[in-house]
């Protein structure tokens, strides 16, 4: 079924390449892109979406179209750099180095720190959405510590979501828009789901987690229904048939309320839940502990919606949901998702066509923490959070931020020293977590390198070396997560800036200075060879193929093919998706799902909300932005020039406050300035700020940080409420006073040209 | 000779934008905005109880020509190619319009073209 079709062919005055765009500049998905190299000056000049590709079919965003801009960009680091630590912040202290000298000067400073202060004192910062989570895991585990870092309160990025699935079905699960079949729709075995229920996310602008939103239009066109739940009228609510606008994070009072109507009316698969579920009488027991009408009123929901779309889940044959970030950013979020997947379970949609399916790496590539066991045992049990919050060894190893943060702040039992930052730039994102607390963490590290594409207010303020990272188009690569295999390699005639170098050839220099045990490989295409094993190709093998799809069957559980046993039934402790969890209950945590208030909210401190009683949302994505990217990237930065704070616009008149406005966002702990967006989408008495922004135009000599300071939510949200799991964090549910700024506060480092 | 043609599907317009980067990146246009396409917004308000008008709209200008250089090697227009859902169709006139049928919620342009 594979088309045998070119990698490379020649087109009037281009070279062009079919290949993959992944990453950096960062991304969730890692699109097919078909890119047109200009023969006689050897730039990339224009990028389509590859209509062949499996996985996105010829659709792409913004950012592909305009990433020739980016591989351009005049902003490129092209050279490694170093800078004396005593002149951190220093824009003009800046020296170029050779890779040899860079490499060396990594290598002998995190050993000097490592065997004066121990080497457990030293950290990888992983971010997201490029390839750096097992190079930057590897990489940490080859230096003889633990600690690979995300500042992120309650890691609350799609790891409560990977865990509340490994606790309940065993694996991580997404809908089935059919892209497990290289062959897609047209797959004989594939069905739409009939009911397709977007939770938590805007995925037509986040793409994020390998799940391209497209497809969920894709099935609406093709007579899904689509159910949204969302605080936000969102483009994709608007369009629903069914839209829930719930209070922020309380999902847990929506699902709970959900799967009681599904429970007292009988509207579940009792055969399904019989023979495949465990602890169903349990669950009929905890929803009991629930009124369902007072769950709704604290869901601020009319109980009618919540009956009509739990009967259209019931009944759709199948249905799928697309969960996103929201259900992370909140404390009790896994007591919500555990509610959907029980939901989801005993109404049999569980790993059928068109229904919930498992989507494990392809070909069991070690995406995340891999070489974790290569560990000593005692150095394992360092990872922060290991014995308070036991699920942070199932699936992703990464610290518990919020405990790791005091860890660093008192050096007890031992503080941090050197830090290797990858894919990530956490002034401006993933922190998460007041800023005020991570910065100066950030400041007692001895030595920090930070590889990243451009100077970013992390490495002004904060790198002693900065080393350049390759674009997607520059390097030898692959993704392999969730649907298929996709190998990138240098596009062919195109000239190369500077001297960038991969996220994984820069870890397999420093690795195997480290450790050459752990990085016995000569280039990055035997590491990927390692990785791709078990598909029985190499990494050039899938490049000449230009991607491989494992494809996936059906029913899996009936046919023993997802235990490693080969036993039948799902990979959990009894067989059966766990409705009831004997491991939550062997470790002392909440065995069930259920639902809790947020650590801040009109029922928790009526009190606090009295005085800022603006419910403010925040991390919503924009598509022409990832992260804390592409703000210098004109083309994409004229979308929306400027961080906007979206006000209810009957509330915002009644304030006197006016589109365009600066306005202050102030908490508890900081304030910050957005421009004013009158707008119906949320409710009165809601706001949803902007996530990621600084101003890159900004002059560094003024502003290292470049004013993400002023504007960045981090400085609002709050270390230390991790939900009781150590997961989840309630950064979408900011408690807000919002005010106009007076006219010299206005005077942001924002783009006032615009 | 039939008028050439886009027909978009504005019910799936998610104003990604994708169309309009594409056309200057196509075309060599700056940023500005001076482009052959532009999405505008129609909404959001509140229609009655859970009808809201929110629709992107992709408008193709004067300076659209077409794609005339992509069209003639048998290529679809940059921004049809690369569109995000899909919304975006490229024809003739007479092939196009027996379409609009079909399904509720679209149009067709027909850019200035000699």
């Amino acid at each position: 079924m594979h088309k045998d079709l070119p990698t490379t062919w020649e087109e009037d005055d281009y070279i062009v390449t079919r290949t993959t765009a992944w990453s950096a500049p960062g991304c969730h998905s890692g699109c097919g892109i078909v890119c047109y190299v200009n023969k006689e000056t050897g730039k990339l000049e224009k990028v389509e979406g590859d209509r062949e590709h499996p996985y996105n079919q010829g659709h792409i965003c913004p950012r592909c179209a305009a990433l020739p801009d980016v591989v351009n960009s005049e902003e490129r680091l092209l050279y490694p750099m170093k800078r004396d630590p005593e002149k951190r912040g220093d824009p003009d202290a800046w020296e170029r180095i050779s890779w040899d000298e860079a490499l060396d000067l990594v290598y002998n400073t995190m050993t000097e720190l490592g065997e004066k202060y121990g080497k457990y004192t030293l950290q990888t910062f992983c971010g997201t959405g490029r390839d750096i989570l097992w190079q930057s895991q590897r990489l940490a585990y080859s230096m003889g510590t633990p600690h690979v870092e995300s500042y992120s309160s309650g890691l609350a990025c799609w790891m409560p979501r990977l865990m509340s699935y490994n606790v309940s079905t065993g694996g991580y699960m997404m809908p089935d828009c059919s892209e497990c079949h290289e062959d897609r729709y047209d797959n004989p075995e594939y069905k739409d789901p009939e009911v397709l229920v977007v939770w938590g996310n805007n995925c037509v602008s986040s793409n994020s987690d390998g799940f391209f939103g497209q497809w969920v239009i894709e099935c609406v066109k093709r007579g899904s229904k689509m159910i949204v739940i969302d605080p936000r009228l969102t483009w994709m609510a608007a369009r629903a048939d069914l839209w829930i606008q719930p209070r922020p994070a309380v999902d847990s009072a929506v699902a709970m309320a959900m799967l009681k109507v599904i429970i007292e009316e009988d509207l579940y698969d009792h055969d399904f839940v019989d023979r495949w579920t465990y602890g169903f009488d349990e669950l009929v027991e905890r929803s009991r502990e629930y009124d369902f009408d007072e769950l709704c009123e604290r869901a601020w929901v009319e109980p009618e919606k919540i009956k009509e779309a739990a009967r259209m889940i019931a009944a759709g044959r199948y249905t799928a949901v697309q969960l996103g970030l929201a259900l992370d950013m909140q404390r009790n979020g896994i007591g919500a998702v555990r509610s959907i997947i029980a939901m989801l379970a005993i109404c049999g949609d569980i790993d059928q066509p068109g229904g919930q399916i498992f989507t494990p790496e392809p070909y069991d590539f070690h995406y995340f923490s891999w070489g974790f066991d290569e560990l000593p045992e005692d150095v394992q049990k360092m990872v922060v959070g290991y014995e308070e919050y036991p699920f942070i060894r199932m699936g992703m190893v990464l610290d518990q931020p919020d405990l790791a943060v005091v860890q660093a702040e008192k050096e007890e039992p031992y503080g941090f020293t050197g830090a290797i930052m990858m894919g990530t730039n956490p002034l401006c994102c993933m922190s998460n977590a007041d800023l005020n607390r991570v910065y100066p963490v950030l400041q007692k590290l001895k030595f920090i390198c930070v590889c990243d594409w451009r100077i970013t207010p992390t490495i002004q303020a904060l790198a002693d070396v900065a080393l350049p990272v390759a674009m997607c188009v520059e390097k030898k690569g692959m993704i392999a997560k969730r649907t298929g295999a996709c190998a990138m390699s240098p596009l062919a005639g195109l000239k190369i800036e500077g001297e960038p170098k991969s996220d994984a050839e820069i870890v397999l220099e420093l690795g195997r200075r480290f450790n050459p045990e752990m990085f016995p490989w000569n280039n990055v295409e035997e590491i990927y060879d390692e990785l791709v094993k078990d598909s029985g190709w190499k990494w050039q093998d899938i490049r000449d193929m230009n991607w491989a799809w494992p494809g996936q069957e059906y029913r899996r559980y009936e046919k023993g093919l997802l235990r490693r046993d080969g036993g039948l039934g799902f990979n959990t402790s009894t067989g059966r998706i766990e409705l009831y969890s004997p491991f939550a209950a062997s470790i002392g945590e909440n065995v069930l799902p259920y639902y809790d208030e947020p650590y801040y909210g009109p029922y928790t401190t009526p009190e606090l909300y009295e005085e800022y009683p603006v419910i403010t949302m925040t991390g919503s994505r924009m598509i022409q932005f990832f992260h804390s990217e592409h703000r210098d990237v004109k083309k994409l930065r004229e979308i929306q020039p400027d961080p906007l704070v979206e006000i209810n616009d009957k509330w915002a008149k009644e304030q006197g406050f006016q589109d365009g406005d600066w306005l202050w966002v102030e908490d508890k702990i900081g304030r910050i300035k957005h421009r004013a967006k009158l707008t119906p989408i949320v409710k009165y008495g809601m706001a949803n700020v902007n996530s990621g922004w600084w101003f890159p135009e900004t002059d560094p000599h003024e502003d290292p940080m470049y004013g993400c300071w002023d504007v960045n939510p981090n400085v609002l949200s709050e270390l230390g409420q991790q939900g009781p799991t150590g997961f989840g964090a309630d950064v979408k549910a900011l408690l807000c006073k919002i005010y106009k700024c007076d006219e010299e506060d206005a005077n942001v480092k924002a783009s006032t040209a615009h | 000779m039939s008028k050439q043609a886009l027909l978009i599907d504005y019910e799936f317009c998610s104003n990604c934008h994708t169309c309009e980067v594409a056309c200057k990146m196509e075309h060599g246009y700056p940023e500005g905005d001076a482009n052959g396409i532009k999405v505008y917004e129609v909404g959001p308000w509140q229609i009655e109880g859970d009808k809201w008008q929110l629709v992107y709209m992709p408008v193709p200008t004067d300076m659209c020509d077409l794609c005339a250089d992509r069209t003639a090697k048998g290529k679809l227009p940059a921004c049809v190619h690369s569109c995000y859902t899909g919304c975006m169709e490229y024809g003739t006139v007479e092939e196009l319009a027996p379409k609009l049928e079909a399904k509720t919620r679209q149009t067709i342009f027909v850019p200035l073209q000699d």
